[in-house]
């Protein structure tokens, strides 16, 4: 009798994004799967990793849990892996993502194994989360994965979805500044384009080019960065989720600081997808492309 | 994470408790626990035990195929057991809240005491078992918090107070229940931080070892007469059945020692009761190809098995069924699978209960396993010793044979030459018989040849008087002179009666000697 699982938390938007990630997955390691190595956060049902199952042997599984209770969170995730037959490729590693990122352990003291081909961070605290004493652990956390995967000289894929819970305090106004200033300085002015962007009355217009340059940053110490298409979607209980999907491509030590293949102003222009009832729709958030708004100026 | 659990605190259906049972109290908790598991590997197999009972239920329901399986997952700090056996219900659930109550059949189920449910308490901080029943649309979750139960119980003690039983496991345990498909069919129990003594818990290899003696699982798909046993035991022993077990990645499977002979059986019959048509018990066995005992300490030998769990280690057989040569139990490797009901094992399972059936039992499996093991080894002991005669014997005579050859037999070691040649033939008259049919063919050759070998020795020269003598008279050789004759033969002599019963050092040193005068020109 094949186990089912009590309820599937996902949504059609969330298995569409799954898809998609699937494609990616087997469009960069199409002469290695079923040897992949994965370190994320997923949800307790696990239902991507089951759905993945057949292109890994290594889950690294980060949870949690709920204050006060986090151990049943963490029971109820090896109780999925049981049932969905994935437990035995699957370690389970307790505590917060960004301190096992940070600490190379879980609070048990588990190490995080690297490298992996395979990266999913979910961030359901927004991708700006700053923890009780204002630190913001996100990106250092991130900048710590990719050392610790540069020093195993692999590419990988980064899947990282956050929901709109952000509390920004001026970071995502000053990153467009700063592309901007950047831009100007190599003669181009971008300033129409980042401001349609900054004044965009939908937060994933404006995270759509602030997580990429966020991403970019964090990683061109050791990694080329390219960025996917972006897929917002109302998720579980209607939250609005968004999605970004990086190809992270070890660059030679003698070549540290090499451009990304990937522009900023590609990067600018890089349209998003629009997730409804499964449905994908492709949006630049009706703010024209820099090479037109360049021109027109 | 999104939480769509839909959780009610539930109170557990009424179970029946005697009126004695009411003034059990806590401190039993604490014996029962962490007095009957000093082996903390035996928490292990009872929830594993418990985890069979559950595929065994589900497979007299008719489902449970391919896929049924019992997993051990190591996680630190805890220790994961799941089955996807029929579950248990909220009635079931409710008892692990009481403790020595099971509904559990000792005919049919392994576990039955209603004790091991609660051995993790022994071993970790929390319990956490999740289960779902089959058929019914519901999870239950019970979380037992040992670590504040003992801690409660200590301070009583310090106090010299106690507390009732159950209302001691009422007040530190939880049970939930929420939805779940009705189809689903599973128990989890994870061993929340298991303590420091316990830490064995944590180490898959030393549980996969364990569970390879212990547990109802399949041979190892290498033992080439793994599936012959398998198949002899399913047709002789009612209640044998397998489950797959995991650990970590890997499947265990029951160990097998290499250079076996093929399995054979004993049925262990109650003479004095004809009419009963079952045996008490079925035991396979495979005899070590090599001399002697099996070398792995750990693995050789017989096990018993109840409902294809062990009981006991490989020691219990040795000394309860062997009267004498019990050095000869490991001469094999084998189970003793007990199709006696009335043989109970102990609580701590290193043992069976002290009863009749007991005793039964073992008077009639000594006479009938012991007994025949021991002919068996002693009869293949003297094969063994047979061919190790015609062996030698061959060996002693092609070495005499290429000295005769070439005449280099010293006329003073022509007796020891004969004498060993004499008793190798005698060595091999006496064991002929032993020895398997080649053997057999190879001995007379050897006694054919030793007789013509001694004939020759005795008389000096060879059948074919053209070939050179056999013997050579070193004195003759050299032409010694009477003087020289008389000197030689006291030194041999001399050296003869001081070494005697060192034949090796005596021929040696006639060799040296000889080789000397040689080259002396004497």
């Amino acid at each position: 009798m094949t186990p089912m699982c009590s309820t599937d938390l996902f949504t059609h938007n969330k298995q569409k994004v799954r898809e998609m990630d699937a494609i990616l997955i087997e469009r960069h390691f199409r002469s290695d799967l079923g040897n992949l190595r994965y370190i994320g956060l997923p949800a307790s049902t696990l239902t991507d990793l089951a759905q993945w199952k057949e292109y890994f042997n290594h889950f690294s599984v980060v949870e949690r849990g709920q204050p006060d209770q986090e151990f049943i969170y963490q029971h109820d995730l090896m109780l999925s892996a049981m049932r969905l037959g994935i437990s035995r490729k699957l370690s389970l590693l307790r505590g917060d993502l960004d301190d096992v990122l940070l600490n190379g352990k879980d609070i048990f003291g588990n190490p995080v194994k690297y490298p992996f081909d395979v990266v999913s961070l979910d961030y359901s605290g927004g991708i700006l989360y700053k923890d009780p004493t204002g630190a913001a652990k996100r990106p250092e956390s991130i900048s710590k994965l990719c050392e610790e995967q540069a020093q195993h000289n692999l590419d990988f894929l980064l899947f990282l979805s956050t929901n709109m819970d952000i509390q920004d305090q001026g970071e995502i106004k000053s990153t467009f500044d700063e592309i901007q200033r950047d831009l100007s300085k190599i003669g181009i002015d971008v300033s129409r384009t980042t401001r349609a962007y900054r004044d965009h009355p939908l937060l994933e217009a404006r995270l759509k080019v602030y997580v990429p340059y966020m991403i970019r940053n964090l990683t061109s110490r050791w990694f080329r960065c390219t960025t996917f298409k972006p897929i917002y979607y109302a998720g579980n209980k209607a939250t609005r989720m968004m999605h970004f999907s990086f190809w992270l491509e070890r660059t030679d030590e003698a070549v540290v600081g090499r451009p990304n293949k990937q522009t900023i102003i590609q990067l600018l222009d890089l349209p998003a997808f629009e997730c409804t009832d499964g449905n994908l729709r492709q949006t630049s958030f009706e703010i024209d492309v820099v090479e037109t708004a360049v021109m027109i100026d | 994470m999104d939480d769509a659990r839909t959780a009610q605190t539930q109170e557990p259906p009424e179970v029946v408790v005697k009126s004695d049972e009411q003034y059990a109290y806590g401190f039993i908790m604490e014996v029962l626990t962490r007095g009957l598991y000093p082996d903390k590997l035996h928490v292990v197999r009872e929830y594993v035990q418990n985890g069979f009972d559950a595929i065994l239920e589900l497979r007299k329901k008719g489902f449970g195929g391919d896929d049924t399986r019992i997993e051990l997952k190591v996680s630190p700090p805890s220790l994961f057991i799941y089955d996807n056996g029929v579950g248990m219900d909220a009635q079931r659930m409710a008892e692990y809240r009481y403790v020595g109550y099971s509904r559990k059949l000792t005919a049919e189920s392994v576990g039955f005491r209603g004790i091991g449910k609660l051995s993790g308490i022994s071993a970790a901080e929390k319990i956490i078992v999740t289960t779902s029943p089959l058929g019914i649309p519901e999870q239950h979750k019970l979380i037992i918090d040992a670590e504040a139960m003992l801690q409660h119980v200590e301070r009583l003690k310090a106090r010299g107070e106690n507390i009732a039983l159950n209302q001691l496991i009422q007040q530190y345990t939880s049970l939930e229940t929420t939805q779940e498909d009705p189809n689903a069919h599973y128990t989890q129990i994870e061993l929340y931080k298991v303590r420091s003594d316990s830490l064995v818990l944590l180490d898959e290899t030393r549980l996969a070892e364990y569970l390879s003696l212990t547990a109802p699982i399949d041979f190892n798909p290498t033992f080439q007469h793994g599936s012959q046993i398998d198949q002899e035991l399913r047709e002789y022993v009612t209640d044998y059945e397998t489950a797959p077990i995991f650990v970590g990645e890997n499947q265990v499977f029951k160990p097998f020692l290499p250079n076996a002979k093929p399995p054979q059986w004993i049925f262990v019959w109650d003479e004095d009761n004809p009419a009963n048509p079952n045996p008490l018990a079925f035991c396979w066995y495979c005899e070590n190809m090599d001399k002697g005992q099996f070398p792995d300490e750990i693995r050789r030998g017989l096990f018993y098995r109840v409902k294809n769990f062990s009981v006991g280690d490989n020691q219990l057989p040795r000394i309860t069924l062997w009267r004498s040569s019990p050095e000869r139990s490991f001469y094999f490797f084998g189970e003793v699978h007990v199709c006696d009901a009335g043989v109970i094992p102990s609580a701590d399972r290193t043992n069976f209960e002290q009863n009749s059936s007991r005793e039964r039992l073992y008077t009639k499996a000594s006479e009938a396993i012991s007994r025949s093991l021991n002919r068996i080894a002693g009869k293949s002991s003297d094969t063994r010793r047979a061919i190790d005669f015609v062996r030698q014997a061959e060996a002693t005579i092609l070495h005499i044979q290429e000295e005769a050859m070439v005449g280099a037999i010293p006329a003073e070691l022509k007796v020891p030459r004969i004498v060993a040649i004499s008793k190798a033939v005698e060595n091999i008259q006496k064991r002929i018989q032993n020895a398997p049919e080649e053997f057999q063919e190879r001995g007379r050759k050897a006694i054919e040849q030793g007789e013509i070998l001694i004939r020759q020795i005795d008389q000096g020269k060879p059948t074919d008087s053209q070939k050179q003598s056999v013997i050579y008279d070193i004195k003759d050789e050299l032409k010694l002179s009477d003087e020289a004759r008389w000197v030689y033969e006291t030194i041999i002599s001399t050296l003869k009666s001081e070494f005697e019963g060192n034949l090796k050092q005596y021929e040696r040193l006639i060799g040296q000697i000889h080789r000397q005068l040689r080259n002396r020109g004497v």
